[in-house]
């Protein structure tokens, strides 16, 4: 709604009707005029009229004075002087009056002025000619003298009819210009005076039409508004103000509220109009809005407030803003409850955000640890397509730090490169094929590839999964694996040619070997078998049944009975029986068997000897252990190289057999002792036998093996540790163990350091707490006395001293000090202890600030200019870095050469632990190198181990003070921080302290 | 000839005051450390009689104007401290102004009974309000240093580890400890 | 009010600690009545005395035989006769530990025995003008904490 037009179109209209009004007066005006005018012309004409009538009275009165019988009268005596003096009287009277009615008209008076003397001429001609007969008798003279009088007369009679006639002439002549003034106005004043109406009511009208126009707007406006505040969410009310006697404002009285006052605080908007305030809201009065709304309504001034109200059944919040209007203050409170409860919710909101980011990192950090604890190389790549979309190459998005052993990248140097510029070998293989084939099917792909590293191949196995669009590929080093597996298949074939000669051994010794799976009765039999059967091998499937025909129907009930004992009881009484060969031939066969478990199912494994041809057996038998031997030998050096030596016991007795290379693990040569139970035993450590004879026990009687450690002492006296463990196996009806016995010595004896350094560094951190406890109180006590007691003795007693015994005194005070300052030295070195710390990311440009602030009246006293590059933020204890840089810089201060400006410099740089030539354990990757320089007196190389320990000085007392445990301090606290400090000098030219502290 | 005496002067000097007080018919309690309790008003003329009576006997009744002047001087540096409107108002004129003496006089007056100078009190005041910010708001020291009209964080640390021998983070750490101390050795 | 001798008490085990603090207290501004007692226990039955003025400030070292300075700063807070005492801690033990336990058991001062007499004049002098003030002014006694 244009509420400016409203407004504006009103002044026009003000303007309007201004100038409508001035129209109309200036009408009326004109009118008044006009009718003025014509009064006027009426006034002038009965004024000319009565002028005329004076006239014409005025001839008639000389007219009379013509006639003969007024003269004859005249001459009669008796009568002339009264009739003389009557008409004479009259003349004088009419020509007063004319003289009255023309007394405004300058012309006609000039014209009447010698009218009087006319007239008094004219009296006394007549009053002579009265008089003339009784003074003249004579008739004729008489009559001529009559006569002469009588033209006298007559000429001023016509002198007065000349005036008169002239006057009437003028008269006329003024009603003649009035007539026609008349008539022009007659005519115009209607005219103008019906246009002017005419005008003014056009003007009127259109006010009226304008004023109306604008009436329906300000009524919609009003519709409008009155909608605006019955829907607005806002109050809106409308306080007129209420003033006592003095004209101060007491209250505020309701003139307008809106519905939402009812929504928002119950309270009927009808109801509360007229009401004062203080009633309807109490709360206004307490805290200080009733001022301000003074203070609106006095200033004029807008002014917002936030206040908080109890509603019915909640609390609300509401913006109010104040605001003068008229003469009174409109208020609008806005309910701000929802955005505070937003703003609420959004600070919920923002902190489960932030616990979700702090899982975030926690994840992040937990995935990082993985990546650095694994040894696999993960990358993670993303496709890179060409326009037609096929891939083409692919972008690094992520590669953990374990291909740097391997390539020798750093893998913030490669991430974001393509894997064409990184590994462009990928391309000349089917690798890249593999990860295209991943990405578009989506299917994961392994594979193994070869890698050069150092001239040596090193082989990878790679797995791809597909992820977004690209890669993650994970790749584990399996060269070892590989090798093993080359091994394996080397042996096998090794096995396969032994087997082959086993054939033919077979084939020789006429033997035939047999798997019987007893579960279902089918059995595999070697090629010699089918021989010994008379067919050719594999020609048939061999079971329980099929096999049953071959045997001699003498001898199948001892068969039957040889398959059921083995079925029961996993053995058979039953060693041989009589068969009958494809061709017919009675054969006699031995067999000797034995049950185990093959993949699950119990089985008879064992050999048949077709004794027939007993005779031939026994050479072919010598080429079979000869192969045998050769197997041996092979296992023997397996045995040698993984400190294996293994045995076989046939348990429950003392009969023993054991490996080569047992009998070397116990220093003899291979063979060198007669094995037996009892003579392994002298062997075992005596504190171990108690044991070893309790496993024997335990393995005789329950038929079980566990995995044991013993001591053995060795020929040589040396004591090692075996680890025992072992199967049994069921070997001719009794039970033997299998077992192998590794040497554990070393990892035992790294252990056993591990325990025995661990304790001790219990028992020096009991010591240094005892320690500690002794610096702080008990060394502490005497010494703070005896200071106590200088000082006041320094105060009181200084002057009674002699010139010596103040030199003395002041020893005394300076070793006390020293004295101090060593307890205070070895109290921070003992309390540097990494466990008791928290590590906190520590800003080291900070450290150094504050060092120098602490140090700063030694650097003003020195002159010293300290330089330093930007320093790293590293993990670590604040209080102790601050230690560590304020030994250093102090240290530099303090052996500074006598001649020239102390200069430090303090460098910094990110180096890879790879590229860090001094030998300490290092715990991470990367680590910063921090070096501080001076120009110093320095120190001769020979002791820059010595610095660093306490109590190791290089100087002498007087010449530079310090206790000698600035640097040990030093030492501790880079120690605690994993890192390294050396120092390197030369004597006169500086010296550099460089320490390394984990990125 | 000479006399040898033995006698308690506080004994003395309360049966002196007592015969004076007595004396002019004022009700009274003798405290402890010289005060004297007055049961209702003391007159301003028979305050003045009771002086000059005294003063023979170098017994002076303090001038408790000093004492209110004091408690004045506190109150408006309180004032100044709470008002935010007044932060950049100089203590001196501001106390000047207020209490219409001159800073010398008003500051020499403080000294004199109170053991410290304004400008020591102030900062006082200002860790000790720093100190009730740290234990019952959760602002942070920034938002502190701000309120109390320091120039930076590093400002009120150091001010507040001058003056109270603790880092603003110690302090808070131990006083969250007794607070958890406290409830936690009455249950 | 300046005429008012401050009431103070020092509880400590070593004389010659003894004898330096009452020649310190001496000679600052602030007059004041120094009594010393030679261990806590000795301290304890004192406050425990019927209607005797209680000290303005006590003064107790830490390690004493009998019943030492912690104990006392115990019995003293739990007891509500005594609980709005001023104490002050005075020891050699500088270790955080020992001054964190003493202020969660109410200690106002921590004040290290000093090794310099002036040091130790200026710290009483500092630490009766703190008493003072927080006996006179509208600070906050919950927060009296301060370590010299």
């Amino acid at each position: 709604m244009d509420f400016k037009r409203i407004y504006q179109s009103s002044k026009t209209y003000i303007v309007l009707l201004i100038i409508s009004f001035a129209i109309i007066l200036f009408t009326a005006n004109m009118a008044y005029y006009q009718i003025m005018r014509m009064q006027d012309l009426a006034e002038k004409v009965a004024h000319t009229l009565q002028v005329n009538n004076a006239i014409s009275e005025l001839s008639a009165h000389y007219t009379q004075a013509e006639s003969e019988e007024f003269r004859k009268q005249l001459k009669t005596v008796d009568t002339n002087d009264a009739l003389f003096n009557s008409y004479k009287e009259d003349g004088t009277k009419i020509l007063d009056t004319l003289k009255k009615l023309t007394a405004n008209d300058s012309s006609q008076q000039i014209r009447l002025a010698p009218m009087q003397s006319l007239l008094d001429t004219l009296y006394e001609d007549l009053y002579n000619l009265s008089k003339e007969p009784s003074a003249n008798s004579d008739t004729l003279s008489l009559e001529d003298a009559e006569k002469l009088q009588k033209n006298n007369i007559n000429f001023t009679l016509y002198r007065i009819r000349n005036i008169k006639n002239q006057m009437l002439a003028e008269e006329r002549l003024s009603i003649k210009n009035a007539r026609s003034e008349y008539n022009t106005n007659k005519y115009l004043a209607p005219l103008t005076s019906l246009l002017l109406a005419f005008f003014a009511l056009l003007v009127f009208v259109l006010a009226f039409f304008k004023i109306y126009r604008n009436k329906l707007r300000i009524r919609r406006s009003e519709g409008f508004l009155r909608s605006v505040l019955a829907t607005t969410d806002n109050i809106v009310n409308y306080y007129e103000p209420l003033f006592d006697t003095q004209k101060k404002i007491i209250d505020f009285k309701i003139s307008f509220a809106n519905e939402c006052n009812r929504d928002y605080l119950g309270l009927d908007p009808d109801k509360i109009i007229g009401e004062p305030i203080s009633k309807v809201f109490p709360f206004l009065m307490l805290n200080g809005e009733f001022e301000k709304l003074v203070t609106s309504y006095t200033e004029k001034t807008k002014i917002t407030l936030d206040r908080q109200i109890s509603g019915p059944d909640q609390r609300l919040w509401f913006k109010s803003i104040i605001t003068p209007l008229a003469d009174g203050i409109m208020v609008t409170a806005r309910n701000s409850t929802a955005e505070e409860k937003a703003k609420e919710e959004q600070l919920l909101l923002n902190q489960q955000l932030e616990e979700q980011n702090l899982k975030l990192l926690d994840h992040r950090a937990f995935l990082n640890n993985i990546f650095k604890s694994i040894s696999h190389v993960v990358m993670n790549f993303e496709s890179v397509r060409d326009s037609s979309g096929a891939i083409i190459d692919f972008k690094i998005l992520f590669i953990n730090d374990k291909i740097t052993p391997i390539t020798g990248d750093q893998p913030q140097d490669i991430i974001n490169k393509n894997i064409s510029s990184v590994f462009p070998t990928i391309f000349e293989t089917e690798i890249f094929g593999y990860l295209k084939g991943v990405v578009n099917s989506g299917q994961p792909t392994s594979y193994e590839v070869p890698y050069e590293v150092d001239g040596k191949t090193k082989w990878f196995s790679a797995r791809a999964i597909k992820l977004g669009d690209g890669i993650t590929l994970t790749t584990r080093e399996i060269t070892e694996e590989k090798e093993k597996t080359d091994e394996l298949l080397h042996l096998n074939t090794q096995l396969e040619t032994q087997n082959s000669i086993f054939v033919d051994a077979e084939n020789v010794a006429n033997i035939g070997s047999y798997i019987w799976y007893l579960d279902n009765g089918e059995a595999i039999i070697s090629d010699n078998f089918y021989r010994i059967l008379g067919y050719e091998p594999n020609t048939f499937k061999v079971t329980y049944e099929s096999y049953r025909k071959f045997v001699h129907p003498d001898d199948r009930e001892m068969y039957d009975r040889l398959g059921k004992e083995t079925s029961e009881h996993g053995q058979s009484q039953v060693n041989g029986y009589r068969i009958i060969t494809k061709q017919g031939d009675v054969k006699h066969i031995e067999l000797n068997g034995r049950s185990m478990v093959r993949n699950g199912r119990k089985v008879s494994v064992g050999v048949v000897l077709d004794v027939t041809e007993k005779k031939e057996k026994t050479d072919r038998v010598a080429a079979l252990n000869q192969e045998l031997s050769i197997q041996n030998s092979i296992l023997t050096d397996a045995e040698r190289i993984a400190k294996i030596g293994s045995f076989v016991w046939h348990v429950g007795t003392d009969e023993i057999e054991i490996s080569d290379n047992f009998y070397r693990m116990i220093g003899f040569e291979p063979k060198g002792f007669k094995s037996s139970l009892k003579a392994f035993r002298k062997f075992i450590h005596p504190e171990d036998v108690k044991m070893f004879d309790e496993n024997i026990k335990n393995s005789t009687n329950e038929l079980k093996v566990k995995e044991h450690r013993y001591r053995i002492i060795t020929t040589e006296g040396e004591v090692k540790h075996f680890e025992v463990n072992g199967q049994l196996i069921e070997k001719n009806h009794t039970s033997v163990m299998l077992g192998v016995a590794q040497d554990i010595t070393q990892n035992i004896a790294a252990e056993e350091k591990l325990r025995a350094s661990n304790l001790q560094l219990q028992h020096s951190n009991a010591e240094l707490e005892s320690f500690n406890r002794v610096a702080s109180h008990d060394l502490q006590e005497p010494l703070r006395k005896t200071q106590m007691f200088i000082s006041r003795l320094e105060s009181t007693e200084a002057e009674n001293l002699s010139e010596k015994g103040r030199i003395y005194f002041q020893k005394v005070v300076n070793a006390a000090s020293r004295m101090q300052s060593l307890v205070l030295n070895l109290l921070t070195y003992s309390r540097i202890d990494s466990k008791h710390e928290d590590f906190d990311i520590i800003d080291l440009n900070e450290v150094l600030a504050k060092v120098k602030e602490d140090l700063s009246s030694n650097i003003a006293d020195s002159g010293a200019l300290i330089k330093s590059e930007e320093l790293p933020a590293i993990k670590g204890v604040s209080y102790q870095l601050e230690q560590l840089f304020n030994n250093l810089i102090s240290n530099a201060l303090k052996y500074r050469a006598t001649e020239v400006t102390p200069n430090i410099t303090i460098q910094a740089e990110k180096i890879h632990s790879k590229q860090i030539p001094e030998n300490f354990f290092k715990i991470a990757n990367t680590y910063y190198k921090i070096t501080i320089i001076d120009n110093g007196i320095g120190f001769s190389t020979e002791h820059s181990e010595k610095i660093f320990e306490v109590f190791q000085r290089l100087h002498q007392k007087s010449e530079y003070s310090g206790t000698g445990i600035g640097l040990a301090i030093c030492k501790k606290i880079i120690e605690n921080h994993h890192g390294f400090i050396y120092a390197t000098s030369e004597l006169g030219k500086g010296s550099a302290f460089v320490f390394y502290l984990p990125a | 000839m000479t006399l040898f005496v033995k006698y308690d002067f506080n004994l003395a000097c309360k049966t002196l005051l007592k015969e004076h007080l007595d004396a002019f018919g004022i009700s009274y309690t003798l405290g402890s450390l010289g005060e004297v309790h007055i049961k209702g008003k003391l007159p301003e003329e028979q305050r003045q009689a009771l002086a000059s009576s005294l003063k023979r006997y170098g017994i002076e009744i303090l001038d408790d104007q000093k004492i209110t002047l004091v408690e004045r001087i506190k109150n408006a540096i309180d004032e100044l401290l709470k008002d935010e409107k007044l932060k950049s108002v100089k203590v001196s004129s501001y106390l000047a102004d207020t209490l219409n003496y001159s800073y010398a006089h008003l500051s020499s007056i403080f000294s004199e009974s109170t053991y410290t100078s304004i400008e020591n009190y102030i900062i006082l005041r200002k860790v000790d309000l720093a100190k009730e910010l740290i234990c019952n708001t959760d602002l942070t020291l920034t938002e502190i240093a701000f309120q109390l009209n320091y120039s930076s964080v590093a400002h009120l640390s150091g001010q507040f580890k001058k003056t109270t021998g603790l880092t603003p983070s110690t302090f808070q750490r131990i006083m969250a400890k007794k607070t958890n101390y406290t409830t936690h050795s009455q249950t | 009010m300046s005429n008012k001798l401050l009431n103070i008490a020092l509880a400590d085990d070593d004389e010659d600690d003894r004898m330096l603090f009452s020649e310190a207290i001496e000679e600052i501004t602030i007059k004041t009545q120094l009594t010393c007692f030679k261990h806590g226990q000795e301290l304890m039955e004192h406050l425990n005395t019927p209607n005797i003025a209680l000290p303005n400030l006590i003064f107790l070292d830490l390690n004493m035989p009998i019943k030492n300075g912690m104990q006392c700063l115990k019995e003293i807070r739990s007891n509500p006769a005594l609980r709005d005492l001023c104490i002050a801690i005075y020891s050699t033990s500088s270790s955080e530990k020992d001054i964190e336990e003493t202020f969660l058991n109410g200690a106002n001062i921590y004040l290290n025995k000093p090794n310099n007499f002036v040091k130790l004049q200026d710290s009483v002098e500092r630490i009766l003008q703190l008493n003072w003030q927080y006996h006179t002014s509208n600070l906050n006694k919950d927060t009296f904490l301060f370590r010299i």
